[in-house]
């Protein structure tokens, strides 16, 4: 006999003031987050190639990101994060919080999410890190991504470009609830 | 070498590159969502709705309350909430009553979120994402009775194949066509109410009068 939970036979519904975090719903990967009004700005940043391209905030907002386009949100994720998978920004200022709503548009196509850090100072990527999400599924990825993250941070040699040297600032993951001290202090750092 | 990682501003690479949206909400963007439209691999449709914390608003088509989605146990009633995501999972049989008249079957999830208005403004944002079909994915625009609950007729759209924008004429053709029959249910007898599209601008009398039955 299977003993996995039932699964509603219909729609899901996500509260977009329950806590935050990460749900599945069918396809979709979808990310209701809330936060403090002065909390640092979640911006959206795409790297490319040739630099950082920051999103403009505004209270309302949706952007798109297609897949192939490394990008993170500031103070949010402490990693560059390329998808097979787009993915689409909701963002909207309400008087009690700063709403964040992320689409993962998963499927057939998509196969790997991977990540990297850029170097600051000449923009050669760093310690990549590839995600096979085609088999382990496109939720377990944010679980994940915190150990990349921790190896990243315990190793100057990753963190040390192989081009010019700089040392990359320590990194986070996505879920603030998981932070060490020190990675406290990187998400609020970048 | 590479130079140093700078700032700058956002372009999105696709189709509507020129218009420089890398936010769908800008005013001079929105409106190309106002339907449907697609964005990568994702179709996007926007609408400025009057929402508050407890309503949606369709000034063309009255309150927005509820969807109703067609379960193993019958017609499942989902109360509208903004502020709440709502996913309609890919296969079920969903109508909005007064929006469109017949049940949409898609082969694709569909997403749904209200956000009420910013403060000092009436209108909201109403959000509908669903993926882009490929290949032989589609969708359909299906009749159960309303009495029994049988499905008496079917149009479907291949969306794969032929796109988006092919899919307002095949809505408006499978209108026609379920319309043109006598809608008559085989398995109770019951004559069911005409059909109507989503867009209101060529509503009939009859067609008025079918939106507001059901």
């Amino acid at each position: 006999m299977s003993t996995s939970p039932q699964l509603p036979v219909l729609g899901f519904d996500f509260p977009l003031d329950a806590p935050n975090g990460w749900h599945e719903a069918n396809r979709y990967l979808l990310y209701t987050g809330h936060f403090a009004l002065d909390a640092p700005p979640i911006a959206l940043q795409e790297w490319l190639g040739s630099g950082v391209e920051t999103v403009p905030m505004r209270e309302r907002q949706l952007s798109m990101v297609p897949a192939g386009t490394p990008h993170r949100l500031t103070h949010l994720s402490g990693f560059w994060r390329t998808s097979d998978a787009d993915l689409i920004v909701l963002r909207a200022v309400l008087p009690e919080a700063l709403y964040v709503c992320l689409y993962v548009s998963s499927g057939p196509t998509h196969h790997y999410d991977r990540i990297c850090w850029y170097c600051n100072e000449c923009g050669a990527t760093l310690a990549p890190w590839t995600y096979n999400v085609e088999r382990y599924g496109a939720l377990s990825f944010w679980n994940k991504v915190l150990e990349p993250v921790r190896a990243f941070n315990a190793d100057e040699a990753q963190r040390t470009c192989q081009a010019c040297g700089a040392v990359h600032p320590l990194a986070y993951g996505f879920e603030a609830a998981d932070d060490t001290t020190e990675e406290r202090a990187a998400r609020a750092g970048w | 070498m590479n130079a140093k990682p700078k700032i700058t501003t956002i372009e999105i690479d696709d189709s509507l590159d020129k218009l420089g949206d890398w936010d769908f909400f800008d005013e001079k963007v929105i409106g190309k969502f106002s339907g449907f439209k697609a964005a990568s691999g994702n179709i996007l449709g926007i609408r400025r709705r009057i929402i508050d914390r407890e309503s949606v608003y369709d000034e063309k088509k009255g309150p927005h309350p509820h969807t109703f989605e067609l379960a193993p146990n019958g017609i499942e009633t989902i109360s509208f909430r903004p502020m709440n995501i709502h996913v309609t999972h890919a296969g079920t049989p969903h109508r909005v009553p007064h929006s469109f008249g017949y049940w949409h079957i898609n082969d694709l999830d569909e997403v749904y979120l209200a956000i009420p208005a910013p403060e000092g403004q009436e209108r909201g944002h109403f959000v509908v994402v669903m993926q882009k079909p490929a290949g032989k994915e589609g969708e359909s625009f299906a009749w159960y009775c309303e009495e029994c609950l049988t499905l008496f007729d079917e149009y479907r759209f291949n969306h794969g194949q032929l796109g988006l924008t092919e899919f307002w004429r095949a809505e408006m053709e499978a209108v026609a066509k379920h319309n043109a029959t006598d809608r008559i249910c085989p398995e109770c007898g019951h004559a069911n109410p005409l059909a109507y599209t989503w867009n209101t601008v060529k509503d009939t009398s009859e067609l008025t009068a079918a939106r507001l039955h059901w």
